[in-house]
């Protein structure tokens, strides 16, 4: 109604006008104000962002073996390498990767491989000591990744995510 | 929490009194909001014991079935513009510790509460050192086995008791609350029309629950010359039916002088 | 009352819209254009308010019920993590709590803005008991949702609000037990009031479009009763009129909230229900929320149990008959110099209703209650018919610019 007050001049504002627009930024504003919590709520809690790190003792995992811990609700792999699997691992040539990543770059010690266990293609958990490389294969679309948890063959686009974590003793580490 | 200008930090005497800190932290865990205190002149808690006896004889059989209504203290995170004061939460949760917590839980708040802003703000080494130093139960590891690991600031308050019969079996029948919301579950009335005065901007009041609690933690007394306590049991106004058994009476006197 | 619609489309997808849809011409023609009185009053907002409120609570609750969890040994320990830990929790929970109330408040004031100006009366009855169901489904949503956090007034509330049920003679037992899915409030019983206390807002909100479309098709009522004659002298549109007035209303309504909310968010709480659900342990005095006090008071006062349930339920739906219980011809009590004295002595009977619901029932109080139960019943069942054929108005203005000529009806 403001457009048709002042159709006849419309290149001075009124003060009128002036009110309208104030009171219309404040509603705006308030109104701004009352949909944020709503969305902000969905947000993770205070008490999820807290539980940030979970702590895994190596020393129960005899060589050879992976165990599943829980970090943030998602497993994550803690693989014991042989020797044998290390220097599978660490001789493959880049060139044959889709996603190029050498496996002293995704470990601290050659002999305790840390990743995420999600399928980086869609979330789906791959199963141990499967596939062609005898590293991990994701049963949901075949994704084949090898002992240092690189993709090497199937749809998913990158290497198995390499978690922050921290040895805090010998044969402990805290992941997060 | 308000970040409004804090209160004068001028601390009325009550505050010096140690056995009132606990309460503090108690009415500082709920959260409750401020609201605009009100200073009154509180009533003797000795005036009803004192009477004289032939009154008092008259006044008995009432005087054990009600409550003292309880005083009313000038606390810094009331009214609008309240705050809590760090130092005094600081004190309380140090008092909860070493006292209070061998009987009542906390179990609703976390580790992590005692570092977050408004509240007692320990330095999160502080918290995190402070966790590490309680046992909580973890489990299932990789044998299948329940076991004990140290805290970490995530982690609730482990309460001293498994659960309400192992209290009351350790308490000689006593189920000692859970303090996360103790300020908010007590209160009284304050009848008409000083219950719509609390409401009102300015005057608005809602520190009933601590005042509750702060009376009740000042207000064990000997018994009036007639009334027969049973062992463990303690005389005091405030709590309904006058009669508590928690045996808080000395350590809040030891920890006051 | 509505004609021909006066909406054209402005832009070209309007007009291929309003070829298959109508939607944009209907909102037009309900909140645009719609005819309002022109003496409307401050009274006359609740309605709007009452839909701001609807849709508060809606969204308020739909969120903290991504937080909640409604199971026995969780559910407390749910809302205070919601308390303490979810984004904006705290701030969340109190608005929904708090919002019930003022739902209440604006919802009261609305009903007894029907009652004074004869809202009620020849053609608004559908409207009226719309209303009434609308006002009931509240109640009830409102009592579903005070069970949910589970503490001790939860629990008791419960118990006690589904035990008026085991009052029906035969059945009433198996109704409750039904009604309870055991033979006490528990787990399941917890369940099913959440799950009903998340379906009945929107039965209420189905229920508040056909209140609206009702009122769209008889048209408001106004501070002189009488009806619209000439659409073009004596309404203004919709907007910008009513929605700037409703605005203020709103404007105002929100600041008593966002007190309360914020300042002093447990005051029309009980502390008691801070303390987890016990079912062994019952506190000393049961009181419902301040919304159900009159109620309370009046099935309290009888001294009977099925007579007391059936004075409770018979309270709220008595009001249901509020447009044939009226006999008067005049609708707004601007006019009735009888009803006018008498309907604020019913106003304050229902307070005292209140207040009374709040005491303990005994001695003095008990007596009290009986009186002004009395009084209520008495209100709608002889002194209203009665009024209505020996008072004698004063003279209705023949039109509503007659009322303002007058300089009636401008006020509040």
């Amino acid at each position: 109604m403001t457009s048709k007050d002042t159709a006849a001049k419309p290149a001075e504002p009124s003060r009128r006008d002036i009110l309208y627009i104030a009171t219309g930024a404040a509603a705006a504003g308030a109104a701004a104000g009352m949909v944020w919590p709503l969305i902000a709520q969905m947000n993770p809690d205070a008490s999820i962002l807290a539980l940030a790190s979970t702590e895994v003792d190596l020393s129960s995992v005899p060589e050879g073996q992976i165990v599943t811990v829980k970090w943030r609700g998602k497993p994550v792999f803690v693989r014991h390498r042989t020797p044998a699997e290390i220097k599978a691992a660490e001789d493959t040539p880049l060139s044959v990767l889709p996603d190029p990543e050498a496996d002293s770059k995704r470990v601290q010690k050659p002999e305790w491989l840390v990743i995420i266990g999600v399928c980086t293609h869609l979330g789906c958990i791959p199963t141990g000591k499967e596939g062609e490389y005898n590293g991990w294969f994701c049963p949901c679309h075949g994704s084949v990744y090898d002992l240092s948890g690189r993709i090497r063959s199937g749809p998913a686009p990158t290497n198995l995510e390499v978690p922050p974590y921290a040895f805090i003793a010998e044969t402990k580490i805290k992941i997060g | 929490m308000s970040k409004a200008r804090a209160r004068s930090t001028k601390r009325r005497s009550s505050v010096k009194r140690l056995s009132l800190v606990p309460l503090t932290i108690a009415a500082a865990m709920t959260l409750v909001s401020p609201a605009w205190s009100q200073q009154e002149a509180p009533p003797s808690a000795t005036d009803q014991v004192a009477a004289p006896e032939a009154k008092e004889k008259e006044s008995r059989h009432e005087s054990e079935r009600h409550e003292q209504t309880p005083k009313r203290f000038d606390w810094s995170f009331a009214g609008a513009f309240g705050r809590y004061d760090k130092a005094q939460l600081r004190r309380g949760f140090k008092v909860y510790k070493e006292v209070c917590s061998s009987c009542h839980s906390i179990k609703m708040l976390a580790f992590r509460n005692l570092s977050q802003p408004g509240g007692p703000e320990f330095p999160e080494k502080e918290v995190e050192a402070l966790a590490a130093s309680y046992k909580i139960k973890d489990g299932p590891n990789q044998a299948g086995e329940y076991f004990d690991r140290p805290g970490r600031p995530s982690d609730r308050f482990p309460p001293p008791f498994a659960n309400e019969q192992a209290a009351r079996a350790a308490l000689a029948g006593n189920y000692p609350p859970d303090m996360s919301v103790l300020a908010k579950a007590r209160g009284y009335s304050r009848g008409f029309p000083l219950f719509l005065i609390d409401a009102l901007p300015g005057f608005s009041y809602q520190e009933h629950g601590v005042d509750y609690i702060a009376s009740l933690m000042e207000g064990y007394e000997d018994p009036p010359p007639d009334v027969k306590l049973p062992e463990g049991q303690f005389y005091d106004p405030y709590m309904p039916g006058r009669r508590i058994g928690m045996r808080v009476h000395d350590v809040g006197r030891r920890a006051a002088s | 009352m509505e004609g021909h619609s006066q909406y054209t489309p402005k832009s070209g997808f309007a007009r291929w819209l309003e070829r298959r849809l109508p939607i944009l011409s209907f909102m037009h023609d309900s909140f645009v254009s719609y005819p309002t009185p022109k003496n409307l009053n401050y009274m006359w907002v609740f309605g709007a308010i009452l839909s701001f409120m609807l849709v508060a609570q809606i969204v308020t609750g739909v969120v903290l019920a991504m937080h909640y969890t409604p199971e026995t040994t969780l559910a407390f320990d749910s809302v205070e993590k919601i308390m303490r830990d979810v984004n904006w929790g705290t701030v969340l929970r109190y608005a929904h709590a708090n919002g019930a109330s003022m739902f209440f408040l604006a919802v009261y004031l609305h009903i007894f803005r029907g009652m004074y100006y004869g809202s009620y009366k020849d053609p608004r009855e559908v409207l009226w008991i719309l209303g009434v169901v609308i006002f009931m489904l509240m109640m009830a949503t409102g009592f579903l949702g005070y069970v949910l956090p589970w503490g001790q007034m939860s629990f008791w509330a419960a118990t006690v609000i589904t035990n008026l049920f085991s009052a029906i003679p035969v059945v009433g037992t198996a109704i409750t037990t039904w009604l309870l899915g055991g033979y006490s409030v528990d787990n399941p019983t917890l369940n099913r009031f959440y799950a009903l206390h998340y379906l009945v807002p929107f039965i209420i909100f189905a229920i508040v479009a056909l209140h609206v479309w009702a009122l769209h098709v008889t048209g408001q009522n106004n501070p002189s009763g009488v009806e619209v004659k000439d659409i073009k002298k004596e309404t203004v549109p919709f907007t910008p009129y009513a929605t700037m007035k409703d605005a203020v209303g709103i404007a105002v309504f929100l600041v008593v909230y966002a007190w309360l909310t914020f300042f002093v968010p447990n005051y029309l709480g009980h502390p008691d229900n801070y303390i987890e659900a016990n079912p062994l342990v019952t506190p000393p005095h049961i009181v419902p929320e301040w919304y159900f006090l009159p109620f309370y008071a009046i099935l309290r006062a009888i001294p009977n149990k099925l007579l007391g349930v059936t004075a409770l339920f018979a309270s709220i739906l008595i009001t249901a008959a509020l447009p044939w219980l009226d006999t008067s011809k005049v609708k707004s009590a601007v006019y009735r110099p009888l009803f006018r004295k008498e309907f604020w002595i019913f106003v304050a009977v229902c307070i005292g209703l209140g207040y009374l619901g709040a005491q303990p029932a005994e001695g003095a109080y008990l007596w009290f209650a009986r009186l002004l139960s009395a009084y209520y019943f008495l209100h709608f069942l002889v002194i209203l018919p009665v009024i209505g054929k020996v008072e004698k108005p004063e003279p209705v203005p023949e039109s509503i610019d007659a009322s303002i000529l007058r300089g009636e009806t401008s006020h509040v």
